[in-house]
C-alpha cells in the first residue's frame, strides 16, 4: 500500500496552505480534492484580500489578523495580488454614527486609512455615485485565489508534496481509535486507491460534515450561500466597500479586466446544486447600484455561487453573518477519540495562511517535528531569471509577457521555448487574458506541475474563458490543443468541450436581454441548443 | 433634399434588412439601406436547421420568403441553397452532423454523401480548426447513425507564408486578391484530392468569391469541393453579405455605412423621418415607409416599442396601436414570447415587413 504522513482532503485555499506549511517543515504530505483547485468558496469568493475595515467596528481581533495576513500575502505571493487599495464610502441614509466609529476603529487596529471628501473619493473613482459623503482608504486588494492555491500547491509539489485532482475521498480508516489509511476514487476514472497515513486533515469546507462522518464524528458547520455578479468591466480600479454593518452587494471587487459584485448571504442545506434566483440578482444590482449607479449599464457576463464554510459549534445560535468569521482547528483526538484526525473550518481566504500554520503547527507537535513555521517569510515562488524574460519579449508583446510570467512564474522559460521552436504557438487563443497556445498545451502536459484534467482546469490555471466570449472560442480551440497533443482523444475532446461549455452557460442561464445574451446566443447557435443533452441522445442512438 | 427622399428606408443590415432590402428594390422601389455592421449570420455558417425550418413551415409565406432569398442570392452570385422538404447532413463544428434546410452554396455542398469518398483539408498551424480531429468525429457519428464512414483527414501545406496566427480571414483575404496564391492553393488541393471524389476545406474561399469564379477554382481542383463552417467569423456568410450588398447597389439602393440612426421622426401617427448619426451634423432621410429590421436598434428609437407586432407588421405601443401608420418591423408574431429568431425567422420576418411597406404608394419609385 502507498503511504504518506499526513493526508490532507480538500484543495482550496486552506488546503493548499497546509500542503505548502508542511511540504516546507519536512513533513511528507498528500492532498486529495474531490475535483480541481479552488473548487468549492475559495474559487466562488470576490477574491477580496481584506485588510480588515470589513470586520473592524464588529471584531477587532478578526480584523487584525487580516490586516497582518493581508500584509504577508502581498509580500509572499505578489503574482497573486494586483495591490488595488480599497475605499469604504459613506452613503446617505446610511448610519453616521457607523462611519465615525469605523474611523475610530480602524486607528484602534491600525489600519492605515485616510479620510476623503466625497470629491476627493470621486475623483478616484469617478463610477462613484455622486450623492456618497465621504469615504476612508484601507489597503484591500484583489488576489487571484486559483493562484494563490496554485502557487501554494506548486510551492509544495517542487519540495516533494503530492497533490491529486479529482479524487473523491470514499472512506477513513479510523478503527481502534487511531486514523491509518485514506481510501478515495478518482471520479474521471474510476479507479480506487487507499493510501495509509498518520494523520488526516479534513480542510474540506462546505464539505467538512460529509469527510468528518467518514471517521464517525461530527463537524458542525453552517453553509452560507453568497452568489456574485461578474461584470465586463472595471468600473472601480480599488474595491469599493459599503460603509456600514455588512449587508449585500456592498463590495465591488476589480480583477483582472473585469469586476465582481456581491454578495448575498443566505443559509442552505449544502455545498451542492447552488443555484442563484433572478430576484437574488435584481436585489444584487439593486444594491450595488447605490455604490456604483453605472452598474446599471454594465455587461454581466455570469453570475456564480458559492458557500462560506462557517464554524456553527451547538452553543453558538447565530448563523449567515452573525456567524463568526474566525476558524476553529478541532482536534478529534480530544473531541471524539479519533486520534490523527484534525479538523480545520471556518476562518477567510485572507488569513488561510494563518489557518494552515495553525493546523501544521498541531500536527508538528503530535508527529515531534521541531522545525517552526517559515510560510509567513518564504517567497511562494522564485522569480522569472531576465534572461528568460527577454527571449520572451521578443516574441510576445510586453503586456503578454507580463500575464505570462505572474501566472507561470518559472514555468514561463517551458513556454516560452516552446514557442521559438514554434512560432504559430504563439498564437493568443484567448484574448481576453492573453493566454498563448503555448501556454495551453504547456498546461495540459505533464511537464506542468499540476496538469490540468479539463478545459475548466485550464480556465483555473489561466484564466482563460474568464471574458465575454465566456469560453466559446478559446474553449473550442483548447479542445483541439488537446486533441492535438493527444491529451485527449477526438471523442473525449468533444466531450471535454461540451461539458465545458454547459457548465459556462449554466452560469449565464439568468440572462433576458443585452449584449451578454446575444453572444449566449452565438454560443448556441454555434454549437447546437443544448450541447450536453445532445452527447447524451448520441450516446442513446449509439445504443 | 430631394435626394433624401426615399420610398422606403430599411434600417439593420443583417438578414432581415437584406431580404427587405432585396424585396423592396425587386419592386423597383428606391430603397435607403441603413446598416452598422453585417448581421451575426456572418459569425456562424449562415444555415438554417431543419428543426427551425419545420417549426416556420405553418407560418403564411414561408416557403415564398425562402423561394425569394434563395433567388436574390443566386442573382447577386452567392447562392443560398434550399431544400425545405429533405434536409441535408451538414457538418458542424463539432464534428457532427446538423440537420440543415437552407445554407450558403460551399456549405450546402459539404453535406454528408454515402457514395463520395470525402478528404478533409486542413492547414497546417491554422487556428482553430483541425481536420483530423473532424474527419474522426464525423466516421464516428456517420457509424452511430448506420452511415459509412468516408472521410480522410489530408493536412495540405499552404502555399505561401501568410504569417501567425494563421485564421481563415488572413487566407480568405489573400485569396480575394492574389491570383497567384489561387492558383497555387487549387495545385494543393488537386494534390490531395488524388484517389477522392470531393474535398471539404475550412471556408476560406475568399470574401468577394462568386459562385461563378468558385465553380472554375473547382474546376482547376478537379474535383467538387465543400466549405466547412469553423469559428467566427464564417467567411460564406461574409460573402452573402459582401455580395448582396454590391448586388442591390447595382439595382439603386443607397446604402449609408457605419453611423447608426438616432431618431425617428413621428408625427399624427406618421413616420417622417429617420435620422442617421453621421459626423459633423445628422443626416435626415425621408420615406413613405420605414422599415425597422434591427431589434435593439428599434428599441433604442421607440421608447413605446412592445417588441411586438400587429398582421400588417406594425410595430405596436402598450396600448395596442400601431405607433405609426407607415412604419413596419421585421418581427414575427410570436417573437415576444420566444427566443430571438434564427436565420429562416429573420428572412421572412424580413420579407413580411417588406412586402407590406411595398403596399405603401412609392412615388418616388426610380423608374
Amino acid at each position: 500500500m502507498e503511504s504518506t504522513q499526513v493526508v490532507i482532503i480538500g484543495g482550496g485555499a486552506t488546503g493548499a496552505g497546509i500542503l505548502w506549511d508542511l511540504a516546507r517543515r519536512g513533513i511528507p504530505a498528500l492532498l486529495l480534492e474531490q475535483a480541481d483547485i479552488a473548487n468549492g468558496a475559495t474559487g466562488r469568493c470576490h477574491g477580496l484580500l481584506h485588510s480588515g475595515g470589513r470586520y473592524v467596528v464588529k471584531d477587532q481581533e478578526t480584523a487584525r489578523d487580516c490586516l497582518a495576513e493581508n500584509r504577508i500575502v502581498k509580500a509572499i505571493a505578489p503574482n497573486c495580488v494586483e495591490d488595488t487599495g480599497g475605499l469604504f464610502v459613506q452613503l446617505p441614509g446610511d448610519d453616521p454614527a457607523f462611519f465615525e466609529r469605523w474611523w475610530s476603529a480602524a486607528q484602534a487596529a491600525g489600519i492605515p486609512s485616510r479620510r476623503l471628501s466625497a470629491d476627493e473619493a470621486r475623483a478616484l473613482e469617478p463610477n462613484l455615485a455622486e450623492n456618497i459623503l465621504g469615504a476612508f482608504t484601507c489597503p484591500d486588494a484583489h488576489v487571484d485565489v486559483f493562484r494563490l492555491v496554485l502557487a501554494n500547491i506548486e510551492a509544495a509539489v517542487s519540495r516533494g508534496a503530492q497533490f491529486r485532482s479529482y479524487c473523491q475521498v470514499t472512506a477513513i480508516d479510523a478503527a481502534g481509535g487511531r486514523v491509518r489509511s485514506v481510501s478515495y476514487r478518482n471520479t474521471r476514472t474510476g479507479e480506487e486507491h487507499t493510501v495509509a497515513c498518520e494523520m488526516v486533515v479534513n480542510a474540506a469546507g462546505g464539505w467538512a460534515q460529509r469527510v468528518a462522518a467518514l471517521a464517525q464524528v461530527s463537524v458542525p458547520v453552517c453553509c452560507d450561500k453568497g452568489t456574485l455578479l461578474v461584470l465586463n468591466h472595471r468600473l472601480a480600479s480599488r474595491v469599493v466597500n459599503r460603509c456600514r454593518v455588512p449587508g449585500d452587494a456592498d463590495i465591488l471587487v476589480p480583477a483582472g479586466p473585469v469586476c465582481l459584485l456581491g454578495t448575498s448571504s443566505m443559509v442552505v442545506p449544502g455545498p451542492d446544486g447552488l443555484t442563484a434566483s433572478g430576484e437574488e440578482i435584481q436585489s444584487l444590482l439593486q444594491l450595488g447600484g447605490l455604490m456604483v449607479p453605472s452598474l446599471a449599464e454594465a455587461r454581466i457576463l455570469r453570475t456564480f455561487s458559492g458557500v462560506r464554510a462557517l464554524y456553527a459549534p451547538p452553543s453558538s445560535a447565530a448563523g449567515g453573518r452573525g456567524a463568526s468569521r474566525s476558524f476553529a482547528l478541532l482536534d478529534h483526538e480530544e473531541l471524539d477519540g479519533v486520534a490523527g484526525l484534525l479538523s480545520i473550518v471556518g476562518g477567510k481566504l485572507t488569513t488561510y495562511r494563518r489557518m494552515a500554520e495553525a493546523t501544521v503547527d498541531c500536527i508538528a507537535a503530535k508527529l515531534g517535528v521541531q522545525v517552526p513555521c517559515a510560510t509567513q517569510t518564504t517567497p511562494l515562488r522564485p522569480v522569472l531569471s531576465r534572461a528568460v524574460r527577454r527571449r520572451a519579449e521578443r516574441l510576445l508583446a510586453r503586456p503578454v509577457v507580463d500575464k505570462l510570467e505572474c501566472r507561470r512564474g518559472v514555468e514561463a522559460a517551458s513556454v516560452v521555448a516552446a514557442i521559438e521552436a514554434q512560432p504559430e504557438l504563439a498564437e493568443l487563443v484567448c484574448e481576453c487574458e492573453m493566454v498563448t497556445r503555448a501556454e495551453i498545451e504547456f498546461v495540459l502536459g505533464s511537464a506542468a506541475r499540476l496538469p490540468a484534467e479539463t478545459i475548466a482546469d485550464v480556465g483555473r490555471r489561466t484564466r482563460l474563458g474568464f471574458g465575454p466570449c465566456q469560453g466559446t472560442y478559446c474553449g473550442y480551440k483548447t479542445m483541439l490543443a488537446g486533441y492535438q497533443t493527444h491529451r485527449w482523444s477526438s471523442e473525449q475532446a468533444a466531450r471535454e468541450f461540451t461539458d465545458y461549455l454547459g457548465e459556462r452557460w449554466k452560469g449565464q442561464s439568468f440572462l433576458h436581454e443585452g449584449k451578454q445574451l446575444e453572444q449566449l446566443d452565438l454560443s448556441r447557435e454555434l454549437y447546437g441548443e443544448a450541447p450536453c443533452a445532445g452527447a447524451e441522445r448520441e450516446a442513446a442512438d449509439a445504443k | 433634399m430631394q435626394s433624401n427622399r426615399f420610398d422606403a428606408i430599411v434600417m439593420g443590415a443583417g438578414l432581415s434588412g437584406l431580404t427587405a432590402a432585396a424585396v423592396a428594390a425587386a419592386q423597383s422601389r428606391r430603397v435607403a439601406l441603413v446598416a452598422i455592421g453585417a448581421g451575426a449570420f456572418v459569425l456562424d455558417a449562415g444555415c438554417v436547421s431543419a428543426n427551425e425550418a419545420r417549426q416556420l413551415s405553418a407560418q403564411p409565406d414561408f416557403e415564398d420568403a425562402i423561394a425569394f432569398i434563395c433567388k436574390a442570392t443566386a442573382a447577386a452570385g452567392c447562392a443560398l441553397d434550399a431544400d425545405l422538404r429533405s434536409p441535408r447532413r451538414i457538418p458542424s463544428l463539432l464534428g457532427g452532423f446538423e440537420g440543415v434546410s437552407l445554407a450558403p452554396r460551399g456549405v450546402w455542398k459539404a453535406a454528408y454523401s454515402a457514395g463520395a469518398r470525402t478528404a478533409i483539408a486542413g492547414f497546417g498551424g491554422m487556428s482553430g480548426f483541425d481536420a483530423e480531429f473532424l474527419a474522426e468525429r464525423l466516421n464516428n457519428h456517420a457509424r452511430a447513425h448506420g452511415l459509412a464512414p468516408v472521410y480522410t483527414a489530408k493536412i495540405v501545406a499552404l502555399p505561401s507564408d501568410l504569417g501567425t496566427p494563421l485564421t481563415t480571414l488572413r487566407i480568405a483575404n489573400r485569396f480575394d486578391r492574389d491570383a497567384g496564391f489561387r492558383a497555387a492553393l487549387a495545385s494543393a488541393l488537386r494534390e490531395a484530392a488524388t484517389g477522392f471524389d470531393r474535398v471539404l476545406l475550412p471556408s476560406v474561399l475568399g470574401l468577394h468569391s462568386t459562385d461563378g469564379q468558385l465553380a472554375g477554382f473547382e474546376r482547376e481542383v478537379g474535383c467538387g469541393l465543400g466549405e466547412l463552417a469553423t469559428l467566427p467569423p464564417c467567411i460564406p456568410g461574409l460573402r452573402v453579405y459582401n455580395r448582396l450588398l454590391a448586388a442591390l447597389r447595382g439595382r439603386g439602393v443607397e446604402v449609408f455605412e457605419g453611423y447608426p440612426a438616432d431618431l425617428l421622426e413621428i408625427a399624427d401617427g406618421v413616420c417622417t423621418g429617420l435620422r442617421i448619426a453621421s459626423p459633423g451634423r445628422g443626416l435626415l432621410l425621408h420615406a413613405d415607409a420605414v422599415v425597422l429590421a434591427t431589434e435593439s436598434g428599434s428599441r433604442a428609437l421607440l421608447s413605446e416599442f412592445t417588441g411586438s407586432c400587429d398582421e400588417r407588421q406594425h410595430p405596436l405601443s402598450p396600448s395596442g396601436a400601431p405607433i405609426a401608420r407607415n412604419l413596419f418591423a421585421a418581427l414575427l408574431p410570436q417573437a415576444a414570447e420566444s427566443k430571438p429568431d434564427g436565420h429562416a425567422g429573420q428572412i421572412l420576418a424580413g420579407y413580411r415587413a417588406a412586402v407590406c411597406a411595398c403596399a405603401e404608394r412609392g412615388e418616388y419609385a426610380a423608374r
